[in-house]
């Protein structure tokens, strides 16, 4: 973990940097997706959740999710194509740990996700720490994180 | 705003509230989506996500800690700044392309907004940048109410709650309805377009002081009514409440509808979320309610459904029904 303009980022994942998401992949062709803190902190404090069908078949830009917060209510669009292959039923159940935690709750797990696609998002510290600082800097000169 | 597309939803008999609303009010129902979040449904993207921001005068602090919100409503808003200087966050958030602002904030310990020392501001914020202004009043002083409408507030919001256990519970505050109708009166004598709000289920998610809140509003000369129902937000006392039966909102929509049939009855912001949400936007349509904030997916497509033709706003639903 590593702290970057007052977030704790986890450098081993990806990071999805237009839907702040993160990435890890569990198998080959296999990830789990989840809000990066950014995203949460901006989104505030969640009370529901709703997922795509497991079995769906998502292009780049198709919701994976629907999330109602304080701050937020809208979908969560996947930066990557694939299959979803399972939803987190603990974060449906209880989606403040959502918010408390952000690195330490999955949302969903895509299958059939193709390599170059996680090529293509941000990942380690070179690529991952100028994103993040400008992002919130940018997020804090919109409103969009508390003052 | 969304596409036009033609409604594939079927709706139930009419209610004596819609032949009411339709009577007094036409067809016309209003849909807003204020910039308190961002938000978008299935069925409308607002093209501008913070066209009308909240601003909180005492940042994240209040002194009351009321059970239904311990200040988590605050966190996120726009604050003062060092310089404790509204007008100044206004021309900051005016230069982004905010057009209207909710000035709101914690209260003190006697239920007020700390307006006094922005009375100066308001005015400059209209007079100078044209933006409209939204104010969360608490409980005031005739010295206040009196302030606001010189500065020319364009709304004055105040929760009414008429129950003195609410009051002493939920809020913390030693006052009694009355005292809250004295603010409404205050307010309203001052010539100023008042929105009070009615929290539905306040009590721990029981009705209690609602509908005596509901006559209290009947009282006096207000502009519009939003009704809202308890949310219960992580890390609130009432975190874990049930919120109240879609039936006993459903009777008060309908009651609110009868009560004040000449008066716009909003349904605000604040409703819990997924099924139970999308329920009790049918049923503000149902009875006639004129508008809706933050729509439920679904609720426009059953609005037409209704033989209604929404109306698009990004912009506070109370603000909406203010005077120019």
């Amino acid at each position: 973990m590593v702290s970057i303009a007052g977030f704790e980022l986890d450098l081993s994942r990806r990071y999805a940097p237009v839907e702040d998401l993160w990435l890890t992949e569990v198998s080959e062709g296999v990830v789990r997706i989840g809000l990066d803190p950014l995203g949460a902190q901006s989104a505030g404090d969640l009370i529901a959740i709703s997922f795509a069908a497991v079995g769906s078949a998502l292009t780049v830009g198709e919701t994976f999710a629907t999330i109602e917060a304080a701050k937020f209510v809208g979908p969560l669009r996947t930066p990557v194509a694939g299959t979803v292959a399972a939803v987190n039923a603990d974060a449906l159940r209880a989606p403040a740990t959502i918010s408390a935690s952000p690195l330490g709750v999955w949302l969903v797990e895509l299958r059939d996700v193709r390599p170059e696609a996680l090529g293509a998002l941000l990942y380690g510290e070179p690529a991952v720490r100028p994103w993040f600082e400008t992002a919130v800097a940018r997020a804090r000169n919109e409103g969009v994180l508390a003052e | 705003m969304s596409a036009v597309f033609e409604s594939t939803v079927e709706h139930t008999e009419r209610t004596e509230g819609m032949r009411q609303r339709l009577d007094r009010f036409g067809t016309s129902i209003a849909f807003y989506a204020p910039g308190l979040k961002r938000w978008q449904s299935s069925e409308w993207v607002p093209e501008r996500a913070d066209s009308f921001v909240p601003v909180s005068l005492t940042g994240t602090a209040c002194a009351l800690h009321c059970a239904h919100c311990d200040t988590r409503m605050l966190a996120g808003m726009a604050t003062l700044g060092p310089r404790r200087d509204l007008f100044a966050t206004a021309q900051r958030l005016h230069a982004r392309g905010v057009e209207g602002l909710l000035v709101t904030g914690g209260a003190n310990r006697t239920g007020s907004v700390p307006l006094a020392p922005h009375l100066d501001a308001i005015a400059r914020i209209r007079e100078q940048l044209g933006m409209r202004v939204a104010v969360h009043t608490g409980v005031v002083t005739d010295r206040v109410a009196q302030g606001l409408a010189r500065a020319g507030a364009d709304a004055a919001m105040v929760d009414v709650i008429g129950a003195r256990e609410t009051l002493r519970d939920v809020y913390h505050l030693e006052l009694t309805p009355a005292d809250v109708e004295r603010s409404l009166s205050l307010l309203t004598g001052r010539g100023l377009a008042v929105i009070p709000h009615i929290v539905l289920g306040l009590h721990w998610g029981r009705l209690l002081g609602e509908w005596d809140a509901l006559e209290i509003v009947a009282r006096q000369s207000i502009t519009a009514l939003v009704l809202v129902v308890l949310t219960p937000l992580p890390g609130t006392p009432m975190a874990q409440v049930t919120p109240p039966s879609l039936a006993a909102v459903t009777e008060f929509f309908a009651r609110a509808r009868a009560r004040l049939p000449e008066t716009p009855i909003l349904l605000g912001c604040a409703r819990p979320p997924g099924a139970y949400k999308q329920a009790v936007d049918r049923a503000a349509i149902d009875h006639g309610l004129n508008g809706i904030a933050y729509p439920a997916d679904g609720a426009i497509d059953y609005a037409r459904a209704t033989g209604l033709e929404p109306v698009f706003h990004e912009q506070c639903c109370a603000i909406g029904w203010a005077p120019r």
